[in-house]
């Protein structure tokens, strides 16, 4: 690890030998050094939090018996919820953020993030990949794994390389795309949302930050500039794929509902296979951003590994020797699987943003945003044909799960106005933002049968989906109410969707505060975002911040 | 007939010949009567180093708007007096003036809003002695300001009950003149930017407090009266998104101050119908001797004693266009505004809001210290106040830095600028 930072430090030692300067919207209209009178050497600021927050859904937990032609009972899930005023989350963080600019158009930035949590008791449903644990080790286990933090997240230096040319090297983070919500391009970090319902968080909390060279070029003629990213991947492998939300349980997903198919398998262990630290393993990716007048746009090419959801692609049973043939529990009789492996294949994603701001009295702004991946891959529902190599006596066999690659496009629309509502608020406007995002498996074929999310038959992917989101926001107090509501909506056969309201609070200069609460709904409790109408919850935040 | 003829036509260019000497003759010396008028050095009451609170200010009543006189007896406000400088232009701006005397025409817009109210223009003072509200109301728009300038101040924000109550830091930049430019090359335009009709950029940036440190805006305003076009750098988001910035009638930062008090009045003149009431000399902080610099801020703002916002000025014999500025828009805060226009600079020290019902709510005051160099450079910001009568709240600016004609090129002001200096 050492060696590498050195390795990075001494490229960014090298590049730090131009002057600098920047990036220009007015084609042959020079930038200018401003003589920054705020410009200071060393700073450093941060926070310290608590959020804090509870359930109160009153979904109880439904379970099915089902009796095998052995007389054997196995409960199978039909509703989830046993979370009636448990904790969803008591996590406290301290946050520390410093720049150093030890030289004209060089700074270095490094962000600390140091988090504790108590152990949720909810988290006895979590999933995680090494299933032969108990509860309660479950909840330690989630909490040690994901709820507790001390790390550098981000380090990086900047470098104004050129007139023309900006560098980024180090761990950090990237936000491509115009679009709140949907993030159909902002694809560059993975996320971690296992502490809270992700809509409730910043992006800039929940992304994980990845190493990276970053360059940034201006091309004056073409009133744009081109960023060019490239990730070797020297992370924690772990880290350079979004949390599987079923390995936890507070905010992660359901167990399973009783499968269309009865397998007959016990999996002792499920084993992720992540990319990095292979140089075949980088990532690589570029984006034009210009304008044309007021319209604003982006082109994003972006080569990666499918980040989310982890595909099952195949499972170990071994022989056993004693029985002279593959493994089986002895007590249900069931085969025993011994792995299942997980993977992130590789993917590609094209976009592309519009930004256009309508002036009175039409007053908003219109986002458009779009994606295209030419291999999304998918998951077979559970009973699909399994493909088995002929067995040979004596030794462990390996069996392929099926799964799909298939061309998607999403594209998402985003409505933002300011409206004055005065006899609410003489001097504030409401901020109204409505978004609407479609999904679209552009070779569809009926007779194939995937998932959305991997071994919740559930989840079947269907060939369009939508999601409406709206929310409102303004401010009183001069500043120190704000209160937001946000909804999202998604319609279909089994309609769901959220409510969360929340008012954030200043206090001086050092405390904020917010509280709020977040319901969710969902005919179906394994379709949609019914896979949390066990997650109702009241949640408090407060903050110090220096 | 033929001697009518003659006669008519030596009138003529005697007319012009007059007209023309006139003009040509507003030099800095003569700037004052020449633009505006001459105040009354020393009014009735008046005394140099007097200083007027609650229990003299009967005495120099009729030189107080009455909002200051409220601040004054209600609000514990003391006035410091000293006596009248004359302010003057810099050569530029003169010869500016001089060069296109006469050639800028006001448009009537009548109701509408969004069409342009001013042909013509060019550069320097667009209407010397100003004949109508809306010709000073376009004084004040393109008084002498520089070409560009940059401004680090704080905010605080205070109640009368509690004190302060949080504040922050903040840095403006600004090419106030992207076209009508009389300081700095390129005179008098950017011709890129003529092309589009941008008359003015800015970009403003939070320094403090944490959760604001890394916002920041860059943003546009067009000869037309267009909303101001932007983008907005969020933190927590790490994006700078489009916006439309200021929002008609919309506060500043969730200030007492809407967007349209800033310096006075940033609204477009299209926006409101003008109206002089009056020609007075009234007293004003035109050379307010405030200190500058955070460690000066104590100095300058009274924030320990009731009601903590108490600035100290020093305040001079001003002539002032007493100008009345009603919305055309339906729906606005204001009922009106009476703004006291300094007949010198064109600049607005003082300025009452009155709300709906026509009940005085707000009092602006903007404090201005003397230029380094009249002849380069124009008044320097002092601070700012924006008090609340009806809340009993107010917003002060005190100024931390403030540098006019810096250099400023227009390549600072774009989307990638705030995407730098941002997370």
């Amino acid at each position: 690890m050492r060696t590498r930072i050195a390795v990075v430090l001494g490229v960014c030692c090298l590049l730090w030998t131009v002057e600098a300067r920047a990036f220009d919207d007015f084609e042959d209209l020079e930038d200018s050094d401003s003589g920054d009178s705020t410009e200071e050497f060393f700073v450093i600021n941060g926070f310290i939090q608590n959020q804090t927050g509870i359930f109160f859904s009153t979904e109880s937990n439904k379970w099915e018996q089902v009796k095998d032609d052995f007389g054997n009972i196995t409960e199978y899930p039909i509703d989830h919820g046993d979370k009636l005023g448990k904790l969803s989350m008591m996590r406290t963080t301290l946050q520390l953020e410093a720049d150093l600019k030890p030289a004209k158009g060089v700074r270095l930035r490094g962000v600390f993030r140091g988090v504790r949590s108590l152990q949720l008791e909810v988290d006895e449903y979590a999933q995680p990949p090494d299933p032969g644990k108990t509860g309660g080790d479950y909840v330690a286990w989630v909490n040690e794994k994901y709820y507790t933090e001390n790390r550098l997240r981000e380090i990086f230096i900047d470098i104004e390389a050129a007139p023309w040319l900006d560098l980024r090297i180090g761990r950090q983070q990237v936000a491509w795309g115009d679009m709140g919500q949907y993030r159909l391009l902002d694809v560059v970090n993975p996320t971690n949302s296992t502490w809270h319902f992700p809509t409730l968080e910043n992006y800039d909390d929940t992304r994980v930050p990845l190493w990276m060279f970053k360059s940034v070029m201006e091309i004056k003629p073409l009133n744009g500039s081109l960023e060019f990213i490239w990730l070797p991947l020297l992370d924690n492998p772990e880290e350079t794929v979004t949390v599987p939300l079923t390995f936890v349980s507070a905010w992660g997903l359901p167990r399973s509902p009783k499968q269309e198919y009865e397998s007959g398998f016990n999996i002792r262990k499920k084993t992720p296979r992540y990319p990095g630290h292979k140089i075949e393993d980088s990532r690589l990716g570029a984006r034009w951003v210009g304008s044309l007048g007021v319209l604003s746009y982006s082109l994003v090419y972006y080569w990666t590994h499918q980040i989310t959801p982890p595909i099952p692609t195949g499972f170990v049973q071994l022989y056993d020797p004693t029985r002279g043939a593959l493994e089986v529990d002895r007590s249900t009789g069931n085969a025993v699987i011994d792995e299942v492996f997980l993977d992130y294949p590789r993917q590609h994603i094209a976009g592309f943003s519009l930004e256009y701001a309508f002036q009175s009295p039409v007053s908003t702004i219109v986002r458009l945003e779009a994606s295209y991946t030419p291999n999304a891959t998918y998951p077979a529902v559970s009973s699909a044909e399994k493909t088995t190599p002929d067995y040979v006596d004596g030794q462990d066999l390996y069996t392929s799960l099926l799964t799909y690659e298939k061309h998607v496009a999403s594209w998402g629309i985003q409505l933002m106005r300011p409206t004055f509502i005065r006899f609410l608020n003489p001097t504030q406007t409401f901020m109204f933002v409505a978004q609407a995002l479609h999904t679209m498996v552009l070779d569809w074929d009926s007779k194939e049968r995937y998932l959305d999310i991997p071994n919740l038959d559930s989840t079947e992917t269907k060939q369009h989906s939508l999601t409406l989101v709206g929310a409102v926001t303004t401010s009183y107090l001069h500043g120190m109410l704000a209160p937001k509501i946000v909804g999202a909506y998604i319609p279909g056969p089994a309609p769901s969707g959220f409510v969360t309201a929340q008012m954030a609070m200043l206090f001086g200069n050092h405390w904020r505060a917010a509280v709020g609460a977040t319901m969710f709904f969902g005919e179906d409790p394994y379709k949609g975002l019914g896979l949390f109408r066990d997650r109702d919850e009241v949640f408090a935040r407060l903050q110090y911040q220096f | 007939m033929l001697r009518v003829v003659y006669t008519a036509m030596a009138a003529l260019v005697m007319v012009v010949a007059v007209t023309a000497a006139a003009h040509a003759q507003i030099t800095a010396a003569n700037w004052t009567e020449k633009v505006g008028f001459k105040p009354d050095a020393n009014p009735p009451g008046f005394k140099v180093g007097a200083v007027i609170d609650k229990s003299n200010v009967a005495t120099v009543k009729a030189l107080l708007p009455g909002g200051i006189e409220t601040l004054v007896s209600k609000y514990a406000l003391k006035l410091w007096l000293t006596a009248y400088k004359p302010i003057h232009p810099s050569k530029g701006f003169i010869e500016a003036t001089n060069k296109y005397l006469g050639q800028a025409k006001t448009i009537d817009t009548g109701s509408k809003t969004r069409e342009r109210g001013l042909e013509n223009y060019t550069a320097g003072l667009p209407f010397p002695d100003p004949k109508n509200g809306t010709e000073v109301a376009w004084n004040f728009l393109y008084a002498y300001n520089g070409d560009d300038g940059k401004f680090h101040y704080g905010v605080y924000w205070i109640s009368a009950k509690t004190g302060v109550e949080r504040w922050e830091e903040w840095v403006w930049e600004f090419i106030i003149r992207t076209i009508h430019r009389t300081d700095i090359e390129p005179i008098p335009a950017y011709d890129a930017l003529k092309e589009k009709d941008i008359q003015y950029l800015a970009l403003t940036y939070a320094v403090q407090p944490f959760d604001k440190r890394g916002f920041g805006a860059v943003y546009r305003r067009y000869l037309d009266p267009k909303d101001q076009e932007g983008w907005v750098y969020m933190p927590s988001m790490r994006r700078a998104i489009q916006m439309k910035i200021g929002s008609t009638g919309e506060a500043w930062n969730s200030t007492d101050m809407l967007y349209e008090d800033v310096r006075g009045y940033l609204g477009y003149v299209e926006w409101m119908n003008w109206k002089i009431l009056e020609k007075k000399t009234i007293l004003a902080p035109m050379h307010s001797g405030v200190p500058v610099g955070k460690e000066a801020r104590d100095k300058v703002f009274d924030f320990k004693t009731w009601p903590h916002w108490n600035p100290k000025l020093q305040w001079e014999p001003r002539p002032v266009y007493v100008v009345e500025a009603k919305p055309k828009f339906k729906s606005y805060p204001y009922s009106k505004m009476i703004m006291y226009i300094d007949a010198e600079t064109f600049f607005i020290p003082i300025k009452e809001n009155y709300d709906r019902k026509g009940n005085l709510w707000k009092v602006v005051i903007n404090a201005y210290n003397d230029s380094k160099d009249m002849n380069s450079g124009p008044p320097r910001i002092g601070t700012s106040l924006t008090i609340d009568l009806q809340a009993e709240h107010a917003s002060a600016f005190p100024s931390y830095n403030y540098e006019a004609n810096t250099g400023l090129k227009p390549g600072r002001f774009n989307k990638s600028t705030i995407l730098k200096m941002g997370k």
